[in-house]
């Protein structure tokens, strides 16, 4: 068994772990960051390329020719939209629809809102959808086609009417073609991810408690990709493609660059995130520009809430994404409708060649720019790397105690004249009792932790009476309980009055508790390996270097508590929404912070997010362990 | 001490009726960590329903208990979330028994005289002994791998009782191989692989009779009664079935490993590559690396059959063709009553790391793998190899460090060179 088993080799090791602990824990925290950013640099990450040989998105010869179709149906649509007084022309799009000879149909589903209103209140809803049957199969498979029905209200950079016209004729387009092998389903849905959710709901027959939908009408096989199409008008200047799903999943990485492949054949501007690539490649500009993007698309995927309805589908295993039109000020150049729908229709006939569902190519990636890729094997070592610093903390405390035998200990005891040991033999002897201190601490942190995960329900019934807005109370109840737990080490040190403050094995607290964080870290990692990143930067330098009773631990361990991760995480998105003056950025980050708190939760029981539950049930339990260490008194310790 | 061995049974009770009130329950019956095709819950339901339709419950690929367990089930059906508790309280018998005869002074050095000076330190005391069933009981009844299969009803927690019965009556009734032969059986007859356990009985039965006759003939009134009895077993089922077709259902669906669906074992990878050529011979290795390891261990541990039996337990649940974390509840809460080699252990702590963390990343990979359809099959592989590595770095360990005490009782625990220089003893 080699290292674990011969003991002169393993001296070696822990000798040197020892000796060099802060300095490696330094060096690895250091190391992993920089090196998780060096990622972005063009060199060191590998470019795209396509793994699935059956999209053939070369060989796809564009055929539409409709685009005066194309823009009539936009003019019609403004036409109705007026008539209709400013509400969306629902009946007019499902009569286009039938006219085109596809089967079409209304989708039916309410939407209760979980806070604070009463349950018999529902709000209604309506999606349109038609089916082109293949010419070539019996529908057992589908791709979709889906846009967004929103309000004409919005501004004018949101409007979706371009879309439509967009679907409208290609869907004229489409049913005229004899080589269709799948089925194509054209969605139109309201309020947005809710519509969605409900229209997918109903088409897998899965239950939700707050969207209830009705059971759909008319149905097709399996759904093998989705195309959400957010395009404003009749012309745009750059394509976007969005691809950050529910709890951070991504699409498979074959589908993004299909997308970029067939923008680059029509010469369109593409960019992710509004970000565009740079053209120099091993410069420090373009590394700048490599960066931004990637951060743009960490800090999305972090926050585990879709950019757009293509985020609902991951979880039905459907390979989505949208692509949005952009309107610049001075455009170097315009794109119309005729570009547009064939962008779409060789996505389309590409989709129409895969003979299994996406498989190959890489589900877990960030992108730097849309020619390059890191992929999971890239990310991972520098990322390990950062968690390992706690782990070589770890292993300085336990090591000596738990791991090796206590006659190597005892060698040890002779060798290092630092008392260190001497606490760590102490320990052994008294290794049950140190358990049993720290039993306490991790029991208040479950329910704490429990408290702040089931809260918010309890909180939103409470509200109702006291007319209190839903994100008010949710805000004022969420910080008195995160008070109220800060001051939990307090509650101990009443209850002994001879001592001043309880008896804790800080050091054994503190490796179960690292032990913890690293476990949670590399958990989330596996997921949503951007929120993990931002949490470890955060959190791993301040736990692995506290020590009790200092008054910089607590200040750098209420720096990285839950509640002011959120309200840093607001700040930075005000500060993206271009609010400078810091006036209004504090301001708008208060409005922030509460709006993001609230929306997590709908999120939550909307869509089933995760962010909320990880950050209440798992992160802030963890931190309340470390919380424990340096309120803890060390004198009877030593 | 009772007391608070009685308080830990409550407690126990009571965090795990708690737990029936949440979710928990549903999620774990579908976890394949914690149930198998053999002992799933829902099999056992289905079996029934084919039975009472007076279909035999063998028709189909579902359900693959003995008979007699339908018959047992259909009687507890009503106190079937209980059926841990009953677990508990065996185990309990079987610790205080075990304590109890481990403290008679012949029992527990038997070759006291033989000890060297000096080892007080390693020595068993009674003191240690006596805080003995409150250790064992609170692991089982906190643990979570006991939990789990507790809370997903898994038949799993029959079979462990029938094996903690049979502990109890291999160490209680001394002189009575009648006895602990039949339990032997009729754990065999539930799970198959406890046929093994004969080694160390019989072993048992030459340490307890003071070496007086050769070893051999300890090994065959152990196998023969041991036959005698799971024939009778074999027996009564095919006259409640009427045929022999169960045999194929149970004991070929053990041996035969046709269903393939992901556990913590390493049978399911291996097998979904394997060619159709080549599976009878691959079936076979499989199977005789589970139990081939009884043979060095009979010839080494000879003069500990208790210890020998456990390494037993733990080895065939490791290397069983469908392994769940039942069969590792059963392991971790007989490990304390190895308490005094602990100290001889040297990778106890990354052990622990990664069992906790091969227990959280299962599920995780899993939901990555079926659900979220980005991850595949080999990272939940990786886990579940992680994890039997993780126990075979136990069994071991804990293998090493029996030795090791054993070395030290007769050697004294202080090893000078001549020259007056401390040395190590490596074990190789």
């Amino acid at each position: 068994m080699g290292v674990l088993s011969d003991p002169k080799q393993r001296q070696k090791i822990i000798k040197a772990v020892t000796k060099y602990n802060k300095l490696l824990c330094v060096i690895l925290y250091l190391g992993g960051v920089f090196g998780f950013l060096a990622l972005a640099f063009e060199p060191f990450h590998a470019g795209t390329y396509f793994s699935e040989n059956a999209l053939l998105p070369g060989l796809v010869e564009n055929e539409f020719r409709l685009d005066s179709e194309a823009r009539s149906y936009n003019e019609e649509l403004h036409k109705e939209i007026k008539k209709s007084d400013k509400t969306l022309p629902k009946d007019w799009m499902f009569k286009q629809f039938q006219n085109l000879g596809l089967d079409t149909y209304y989708h039916n589903f309410s939407l209760h809102y979980p806070f604070g209103m009463p349950r018999d209140k529902a709000i209604p809803g309506q999606n349109i959808y038609s089916i082109l049957r293949a010419k070539r199969a019996s529908s057992t498979e589908a791709v979709v086609m889906s846009v967004p029905l929103r309000h004409p209200g919005v501004m004018p950079n949101e409007q979706t009417s371009g879309g439509i016209a967009v679907m409208l004729a290609l869907a004229k387009h489409f049913r005229k073609q004899t080589y269709w092998a799948k089925d194509i389903v054209f969605v139109l849905t309201e309020f947005d991810e809710i519509g969605m959710q409900a229209w997918l709901d109903g088409y897998h027959q899965t239950k939700s408690d707050y969207i209830i939908s009705e059971d759909l009408p008319g149905r097709s096989g399996p759904i093998q990709a989705a195309i959400n199409l957010e395009i404003p008008g009749e012309a745009v200047t750059s394509y976007n493609i969005k691809l950050e799903g529910l709890n951070g999943q991504l699409p498979n990485l074959d589908l993004c660059n299909l997308v970029v492949r067939l923008c680059r054949k029509e010469r369109a501007k593409v960019t992710l995130n509004k970000q565009v690539d740079s053209y120099e490649r091993e410069s420090w500009d373009s590394y700048k520009q490599s960066v931004t993007t990637m951060m743009y698309m960490m800090w999305n995927q972090a926050s585990g809430t879709p950019t757009g309805n293509h985020g609902l589908f991951h979880r039905y295993h459907i390979e989505a994404l949208t692509i949005q039109g952009t309107q610049e000020e001075k455009p170097y150049k315009t794109l119309g409708v005729e570009q547009t729908s064939r962008l779409v229709e060789g996505i389309f006939r590409s989709l129409n060649n895969l003979l299994e569902r996406f498989h190959q190519s890489f589900f877990f990636y960030i992108l730097p720019s849309t020619r390059g890729y890191i992929s999971i094997g890239l990310y991972m070592p520098p990322f390990g790397a950062m968690i390992a610093a706690c782990l070589i903390k770890i292993s300085l405390f336990q090591a000596i105690a738990l791991w090796i035998s206590r006659y190597e200990e005892e060698e040890e005891d002779k060798e290092t004249e630092d008392k260190q040991s001497d606490d760590e033999s102490q320990k052994v002897t008294d290794a049950v009792s140190g358990i049993v201190s720290i039993i306490p601490v991790i029991a208040i942190s479950m329910l704490m932790a429990s408290l702040a995960y089931t809260g918010p329900k309890l909180l939103t019934n409470v509200s109702h009476p006291f007319r209190l807005r839903p994100e008010d109370s949710l805000m004022f109840g969420l910080l008195a309980l995160f008070c109220a737990s800060v001051a939990f080490p307090k509650m101990f040190n009443k209850k002994k009055p001879d001592h001043a403050v309880l008896h804790l094995d800080w050091k054994l607290l503190k490796c179960i508790a690292l032990i913890v964080q690293s476990l949670t870290l590399f958990s989330i990692a596996l997921m949503n390996i951007s929120l993990a990143f931002f949490i470890g930067v955060a959190m791993v330098p301040v736990t692995t270097l506290i020590v009790p009773t200092t008054s910089r631990s607590l200040l750098l361990l209420l720096l990285v508590s839950p509640a002011s991760l959120v309200f840093i995480s607001s700040i930075i998105a005000a500060w993206l929404d271009q609010h400078n003056d810091i006036s209004q950025l504090l301001y708008m980050t208060w409005g922030n912070m509460k709006h993001c708190i609230f929306m997590k939760l709908l999120d939550l029981y909307l869509f089933g997010n995760w962010t909320y539950t990880v950050m209440s049930f798992v992160i802030f339990p963890c931190w309340l362990l470390f919380w424990a260490i340096p309120n803890c008194n060390t004198d009877i310790d030593v | 001490m009772a007391v608070s061995v009685v308080f830990c049974i409550i407690a126990g009770v009571i965090c795990r009726l708690a737990l029936f009130q949440t979710d928990l329950p549903i999620w774990l019956e579908t976890k394949n960590e914690v149930v198998t095709p053999i002992t799933a819950w829902e099999r056992v339901e289905e079996g029934l329903a084919l039975k009472k339709s007076m279909v035999s419950p063998y028709t189909g690929d579902v359900f693959h208990e003995v008979q007699p367990i339908n018959s047992l089930i259909h009687l507890i059906l009503f106190l079937k979330e209980l059926s841990d508790f009953r677990t508990f309280l065996v185990l309990l018998k079987t610790i205080f028994t075990y304590s109890r005869l481990k403290s008679t002074p012949k029992m527990l050095h038997l070759d006291v005289k033989k000890y060297s000076v000096n080892v007080e330190d390693v020595l068993l005391k009674s003191k240690d002994l006596r805080s003995l069933p409150l250790i064992v009981v609170a692991v089982h009844v906190f643990n979570p791998y006991s939990i789990s299969i507790c809370l997903a009803k898994s038949t799993a927690v029959l079979s462990n009782l029938s094996i903690f019965i049979f502990i109890i009556r291999n160490i209680y009734k001394l002189d009575n191989l009648l006895l602990t032969t039949l339990f032997i059986a009729v754990s065999t007859y539930q799970s198959f692989y406890p046929f093994i356990f004969c080694l160390p009985v019989a072993s048992y039965f030459y340490h307890v009779s003071f070496h007086s006759a050769a070893i051999i003939k300890h090994y065959i009134p152990s196998f023969g009664l041991f036959l005698f009895w799971f024939m009778l077993l074999l027996g009564i089922s095919y006259s409640i079935e009427g045929s022999w077709t169960f045999l194929y259902s149970t004991y070929g669906f053990i041996l035969n490993v046709p269903d393939l669906s992901p556990n913590v074992g390493v049978f399911w990878y291996f097998f979904t590559e394997m060619f159709e050529h080549f599976r009878v011979f691959f079936i076979c290795i499989f199977q005789i690396n589970s139990v081939i390891y009884s043979i060095p261990l009979a010839v080494k541990l000879k003069r500990s059959p208790v210890f020998f039996l456990y390494m037993m337990i733990f080895i065939t649940s490791i290397f069983k063709s469908y392994p769940s974390y039942g069969d590792i509840g059963l392991c971790l809460s007989l490990l304390p009553l190895w308490k005094h080699t602990f100290s001889y252990m040297r990778n106890l702590f990354v052990v622990t790391c990664m069992y906790i963390v091969c227990t959280v990343f299962a599920p995780i990979l899993y939901h990555l793998w079926i659900y979220a359809g980005s991850a595949n099959a080999n990272f939940y592989f990786a886990i579940t190899l992680a994890f039997s590595a993780a126990q075979i770095f136990l069994v071991t360990d804990l293998l090493f460090a029996f030795l090791r005490r054993e070395y030290d009782l007769y050697h004294g625990t202080n090893h000078k060179l001549e020259n007056g220089k401390t040395t190590q003893v490596v074990l190789e």
